[in-house]
């Protein structure tokens, strides 16, 4: 009797879990609310922000996640868990703590705005709250990726008269590519999704999450749907992605 | 022949402490138990590990500080850290190398060139890394554990080709090992490192016969190892130790010195009563009792109960069966006086 109720357990979750994907499908009555210009536009900013932090995690997140796959020092720990801690808070609370650097209240803010930038409510706050948010996922990935790779390799190149760049990008980079692509996606996908971040740096302009949210607002469950199911449909995708790719988050080539 | 010197290298690991003075020249191999240091060491001449203190110099050239990629220096890595994602092509060219065709052809390779490394076996492996350290044209060869991943029946066969490579290079190697049988089949010299330091360094024939101290006699198999103290030093050094008086001809010892001395087991004979003794072997002979005898394949060891020490022989398989020793039969043994190496204590 027990083991049948413990047979059960794994279906009752999998049941609970498809809800959302088919009640989104179920709650959508007309499909030309998907086209409005409003929507359009929203899903416009997300797509470039999105796509915009995740150059920027890659740029600066795939060498930072090598120093701290190869160095164990002290240091290294507490940058790890500064890096680490947005995966760990609620969103709203990072996207508070952006503001009050970053408003032109804060510290940040007020030496940007007497240079005539501003930090909130532009399109460069929308990537700023999402690098803030979706950045670890790149820098984690990539670092256990870098971590499965056999140092000797790298010395091994060293030997062959390449300097540390040209090893890096010749060894390091490709044997971690699996890894660090898993990790480029989530931040694509995170930053796609933000919605507490976003909404407390950068109402204006709109991305996605913060006009399904307004949407709601003005209409409950009807209004929001449609956009629901399209950001559904850009998860769904990056998952696709990802299986392709055919690593999991950590996935990476063997170092032997 | 160019020359590598390490001069007073030492590197703090934790509680472990590397320090080695030394020269290698020719093919050495570095014999010692894992964890003695033996790759700290590689990698420290390497580069690819800071040394703490002391320089490091190749052909007269000081490359302490030098970056890896500017010592010109091949290795051979544990396991052989071929690059998984090229072929084996890619891994001799890399970095721009040109001349992959003939040293293929010498390592014998050539119907590799175009495969993936990761379906190759481990020889075939173990060649091809071996190439590869040789193609950059370096000063220096670093070997680390080459046999490792061979299967036993492969590695006597693999350890003879690579010697006749080697012999084409007239370069330094240094091939560290855990296991003797490699270390006499490839090296000229042999150095034996134990907890750090590098206890002994000497022509391969000098370390197994003449051990410099006790750990390097035990770490050479040799079983017969006794406390002693010299008693007079004439024509032969007389030993004073626990069963009496032992004679050798290692006669460079001063009276009133403690000592430490030693025979291989071979060297050890069982002499039948009422044989007339030689002069190596007269005055040297015990009575003991055996109390174990093991067949190790072809060769016999005998273990003989002295009045209170145990004593080793290793006899041939017709002289065992002549003697028909069997377990508790009082023998008489007999130690060659050339042939009991004395050390300091």
């Amino acid at each position: 009797m027990l083991s049948r109720i413990a047979g059960i357990l794994p279906y009752i979750l999998i049941v609970y879990l498809s809800l959302p994907v088919i009640s989104a499908l179920m709650a959508v009555k007309s499909i030309s609310a998907i086209g409005s210009e409003e929507m359009l536009s929203a899903f416009g900013v997300s797509m470039a922000s999105a796509s915009v932090t995740t150059v920027i995690s890659a740029v600066f997140g795939i060498p930072l996640a090598y120093r701290l796959a190869r160095n164990h020092g002290r240091l290294s720990q507490v940058t790890e868990a500064i890096v680490i801690s947005p995966i760990v808070l609620p969103p709203l609370v990072t996207g508070l703590f952006l503001l009050s650097v970053l408003s032109p209240a804060g510290f940040i803010g007020r030496i940007a705005e007497s240079a005539g930038i501003e930090l909130t409510r532009t399109f460069f706050a929308v990537v700023l709250a999402q690098v803030a948010v979706a950045s670890p996922f790149t820098v984690v990935s990539a670092k256990a990726a870098f971590e499965e790779i056999d140092p000797k390799l790298e010395f091994a190149s060293r030997l062959m008269g390449a300097g540390s760049l040209k090893t890096f990008l010749m060894v390091s980079l490709p044997l971690a590519k699996r890894g660090i692509l898993a990790g480029l996606l989530m931040t694509f996908v995170r930053s796609a999704g933000e919605f507490g971040a976003t909404f407390m740096l950068a109402y204006f302009p709109k991305t996605l999450p913060v006009y399904l949210y307004t949407s709601y607002l003005r209409g409950g469950v009807q209004e929001a749907a449609p956009v629901a199911l399209f950001l559904l449909l850009i998860g769904l995708g990056v998952f696709a992605v990802l299986r392709a790719v055919g690593g999991g988050v950590a996935g990476t080539e063997k170092g032997k | 022949m160019e020359l590598l010197e390490l001069r007073r290298v030492s590197k703090k690991l934790g509680n472990f402490r590397l320090e080695v003075d030394c020269e290698f020249e020719e093919i050495t191999a570095v014999l010692g138990p894992s964890g003695c240091g033996k790759t700290t060491m590689l990698n420290i001449i390497a580069g690819l590990i800071k040394q703490d203190s002391g320089r490091i110099f190749l052909d007269g050239r000081d490359i302490s500080n030098l970056a890896p990629e500017k010592r010109k220096i091949g290795y051979v890595f544990q396991d052989y850290a071929l690059f998984p994602h090229m072929t084996v092509r890619e891994n001799l060219s890399y970095g721009g190398r040109e001349g992959v065709k003939e040293i293929a052809e010498v390592a014998g390779i050539s119907h590799l060139l175009d495969r993936s490394v990761r379906l190759l076996s481990g020889g075939e492996k173990q060649r091809v890394a071996l190439a590869r350290a040789l193609i950059t044209e370096p000063d220096l060869l670093l070997l680390d554990e080459p046999m490792s991943s061979v299967d036993e029946l492969m590695r006597k066969r693999l350890i003879v080709e690579m010697g006749s490579i080697l012999k084409n290079y007239d370069i330094p190697v240094v091939y560290v090992t855990h296991s003797r049988r490699e270390a006499f089949l490839m090296a000229d010299r042999i150095a034996v490192m134990l907890d750090g330091k590098i206890l002994q360094i000497d022509q391969a024939e000098k370390v197994f016969e003449e051990p410099s101290n006790r750990h390097v006699a035990e770490f050479m198999g040799v079983e017969n190892i006794y406390d002693g103290l010299v008693r007079n030093s004439g024509k032969y050094l007389e030993i004073e130790w626990s069963e009496g008086v032992i004679y050798s001809t290692k006669n460079h010892f001063q009276k009133g010195e403690e000592v430490v001395f030693c025979i291989r087991p071979e060297y050890v004979m069982v002499v039948r009563e009422g044989k007339p003794l030689g002069e190596m072997l007269h005055g040297n002979v015990f009575r003991g009792q055996v109390v174990k005898r093991i067949n190790v394949g072809g060769m016999h060891e005998i273990l003989v109960k002295l009045e209170s020490e145990l004593v080793t022989s290793l006899i041939p398989d017709h002289a065992y069966h002549r003697l028909g020793l069997d377990e508790r039969d009082e023998v008489m043994i007999g130690f060659k006086k050339n042939r009991v190496h004395v050390m300091k204590k």
